[in-house]
């Protein structure tokens, strides 16, 4: 499985899709230091990790990216890791 | 009784108190209240209260009698100390100096004081009446409370701290989960292949602690996991709370939250910490906590005799006036001693000698101690922009961290007393100029946050203090063309950058877009670098478009006595700085050269001769004495060295002022007169001359 990457200008979201794990966070972290106050899409999200979370946190902390839908994965892992907060 | 002396020291103690209860506000503000800021306020409150009321300083004790109830009010649980309130007592503080400055001149206020001692007092009151938010119950205590600070490498070992929570989920209920997302560096820095995360942990199950230490095996090597059984101790807590890298306060806080414990166990659990500062509380602690554990309550005792400790040190307060007849004293009895020696050694007595030599040593041990009377930490000087820069970074809808190191570097006093003024506009500058609002830093790809170090530290013989920033650097493009608009330069050809941020120190200079409140308002480089310059300092500007900029100031750690080299040229006696000396250099037929190769590299020397208008004729053998002055080497030519000696500078009168190149004079026998170079402005001088010829060379 892979990542996408893809940011939509028109709504302001940078798109994330498929799996953001240890394998992939380097390229989401490249993507995400370039739209620095953006929505965060991760409706496609379809793998979630703990390093992958740790990078979500970081990136809405220094970034003020702003979260945005979520996939029924990323949700549970939200729910599971105690981040209460990341909601639209 | 002498009360006008008495009045003077309660004046001076007020200064203190009202010092240390700003610093606990302003700790409070960063990091969450604590039991011991609440007290150390309170204490500050009182104290000047009590003392006032001797003094019979009605309208001050009436005013801080107000603060003193709502802090009352924080201490025991019935107000909160929210942002808010901590602002209110700011300002209350401040209106408190004013008035304690104020009675010491008429106890009766004036009435424009009263005033605003009223509307403060409203505004305390109208705070007041609203009630503490609803104390949190404790949801369970059945619950195993669990302390997980993953490891840096946990997930290149293949683990997810993910998997765990789903594994501990199976083992029975995941009551609650708080993840800690503090210790991830700023995302720019933020290696996402390493783990930092945390998490706090509460499960509900019928499993023992062996069978859920299982489920870490492992983690457990490489993280920090903390397991707490059902039913805990607030001492328990405590030791929790120690032993965790996070700020205790801000922990308490998310395990209140998770309903792990409840407000009341935590601030007995923090209370153990630090609120240690009244007559014996700690037997009231162990009381409240009975069956404290033993551990919990021996690293209670090692903490409060830590306490005890820091409170032991003793002080006697000096007036600063009898310091500085001491150390003139000293300056002049240095100078009687080396008139002495100077004798001894002409009339060639050994015995006389010897004594002289051995008197010579108190002396020096003498000057050192009473220098060292005067020196003061700079810490006192940074601490008061912990609330400028606050105070500022809100005005000006900037965030910004600060950071102070070298608090503990020690200085002249008079020195410390003179630098305030242009470090507070350095500080402005900074802020101002300086540090982007946050929209702008995160499109730079900078956390929101802006950071300001304040930093000190020794370098050969001096102090460095720094005040630099992660801002935008100075906009040499923008210095360059306000520099010709007002005609300070002609052309900016053959100017190096440096050169060109050396402009904002010329008076009248000032590149604000907007003048704000701040700065902006062309005063102010130009004096500081004036006031430095009087220091016998100087400063230095490093800047990087779009990641910050650093000003240095470089200052001598004493105004009054230096140790010295003499040299002669002709009949001239000169001294330079002993610390700015590098080695000598004997040169042969040096015909009209300007430098000189010092073992392969290049040296550039100026003529004492030439410098000074020296007449006669210069011997064949001369010496170059290599002067070192900020990591810039210059070369001094003179006739003679005549060896080490110890002085005091005295000043030169107006008459002399005109006089380059010449710091101060010092008396070196009966009736001769030693120059003290400025190496400084000497090194300065060679750097524009090398400039000059560099310009030709490549035009």
């Amino acid at each position: 499985m892979s990542l996408e990457c893809r940011y939509d200008k028109t709504a302001g979201q940078l798109v994330l899709a498929g799996e953001l794990t240890i394998y992939r966070v380097a390229e989401a972290q490249a993507a995400m230091a370039a739209h620095a106050g953006a929505f965060l899409n991760l409706a496609e999200i379809e793998e979630l990790d703990g390093a992958g979370l740790q990078l979500l946190l970081a990136g809405r902390r220094d970034l003020a990216l702003r979260p945005g839908p979520t996939s029924p994965a990323v949700q549970a892992v939200m729910e599971l890791a105690g981040v209460a907060d990341w909601t639209v | 009784m002498d009360i006008g002396h008495l009045l003077e020291t309660y004046l001076l103690e007020s200064r203190e108190l009202l010092e240390e209860m700003e610093r606990a506000l302003l700790e409070m503000d960063s990091s969450g209240t604590s039991a011991e800021g609440v007290n150390a306020v309170f204490r500050a409150a009182h104290t000047i209260k009590g003392s006032g009321g001797l003094f019979g300083l009605d309208d001050l004790v009436a005013f801080t009698h107000e603060v003193e109830t709502v802090l009352d009010m924080v201490r025991h649980g019935q107000r909160e100390l929210d942002s808010a309130l901590i602002g209110l007592l700011l300002r209350c503080r401040d209106h408190i100096g004013v008035l304690v400055e104020a009675s010491v001149v008429d106890p009766k206020i004036p009435d424009a004081l009263m005033a605003q001692s009223h509307d403060l007092q409203a505004l305390l009151h109208g705070e007041g009446n609203r009630p503490k938010t609803e104390e949190s119950g404790r949801l369970h205590d059945d619950t195993w409370h669990i302390s997980l600070r993953c490891g840096r490498d946990l997930f290149r070992d293949g683990l997810d701290p993910v998997g765990l929570l789903r594994y501990l989920g199976t083992l029975g209920e995941l009551a609650h989960v708080a993840v800690l997302p503090d210790s991830i560096p700023p995302f720019a820095e933020l290696d996402p292949k390493s783990c930092y995360l945390g998490f706090e942990i509460d499960l509900r199950t019928d499993y023992d602690k062996a069978e859920i230490e299982d489920a870490f095996e492992f983690v457990r090597a490489s993280s920090l996991i903390k397991l707490l059984p059902p039913k805990r101790t607030p001492g328990e807590w405590a030791e929790l709370i120690d032993s965790l890298p996070e700020d205790d306060v801000k922990l308490g806080d998310i395990l209140v939250r998770s309903g792990a414990m409840t407000r009341a166990e935590l601030s007995m659990a923090l209370g153990i910490q630090g609120a240690s500062r009244q007559a014996q509380p700690l037997g009231q602690i162990i009381e409240a906590l009975g069956a404290a554990p033993k551990e919990a309550v021996a690293a209670a005792l090692d903490k409060q005799s830590r306490q005890e400790k820091a409170k032991s040190d003793q002080y006697v307060r000096v007036e600063a006036a009898k310091l500085d007849v001491l150390v003139n004293l000293v300056g002049e009895l240095v100078i009687a001693n080396t008139v002495s020696a100077l004798r001894a050694k002409q009339c060639g007595d050994g015995a006389l000698q010897e004594a002289i030599k051995a008197s010579g040593r108190f002396v020096e041990q003498i000057r050192d101690a009473a220098l060292g009377l005067r020196m003061v930490q700079i810490g006192g000087a940074f601490n008061r922009f912990q609330r400028l820069v606050r105070d500022l970074a809100q005005e000006l809808g900037k965030q910004v961290e600060l950071t102070i190191t070298g608090g503990d570097t020690e200085l002249d006093k008079s020195v410390v007393d003179r630098i305030g003024d242009p470090l507070t506009h350095m500080v402005r500058n900074a802020l101002d100029h300086g540090l982007e609002p946050p929209d702008a830093r995160l499109a730079a790809g900078k956390p929101a946050a802006g950071k300001l170090r304040l930093d000190a530290y020794h370098e050969s013989g001096g102090i460095v203090i720094e005040v630099s920033d992660d801002g935008r650097g100075l906009n040499r493009d923008k210095i360059l063309a306000k520099s010709l608009e007002r005609g300070l330069i002609q052309s900016a050809e053959g100017m190096s950058d440096a050169d060109i941020y050396q402009l904002i120190f010329e008076p009248g200079f000032s590149t604000a877009d907007q003048i704000t409140n701040v700065s902006g308002r062309g005063v102010g480089m130009d004096a500081v670098k004036r006031t430095i310059e009087e220091l016998r300092g100087t400063v230095e500007i490093d800047s990087r478009p779009g990641q910050g900029s650093a000003i240095r100031l470089r200052l001598p750690l004493t105004l009054a006595i230096i140790d010295g080299f003499l040299v002669a040229s002709g009949k001239s006696r000169f001294i330079i700085p002993l610390e700015l000396v590098e080695e000598c250099v004997e040169l042969h037929d040096i015909g009209e050269r300007d430098y000189l190769d010092l073992r392969g590299e290049v040296l550039p020397f100026l003529r004492l001769r030439e410098l000074f208008g020296i007449e006669g004729i210069a011997p064949s053998r001369q010496i170059v004495v290599v002067t070192s002055y900020a990591g810039k080497k210059v070369g001094l030519l003179t006739d003679q060295l005549l060896g080490e000696l110890q002085t005091v500078i005295k000043p030169l009168g107006e008459l002399f002022a005109p006089l380059k190149w010449i710091s101060g004079c010092t008396v070196l026998d009966v009736g001769e007169v030693g120059l003290i170079l400025d190496v400084p402005a000497l090194v300065a001088k060679v750097e524009r001359r090398e400039n000059r010829v560099g310009a030709y060379a490549a035009a």
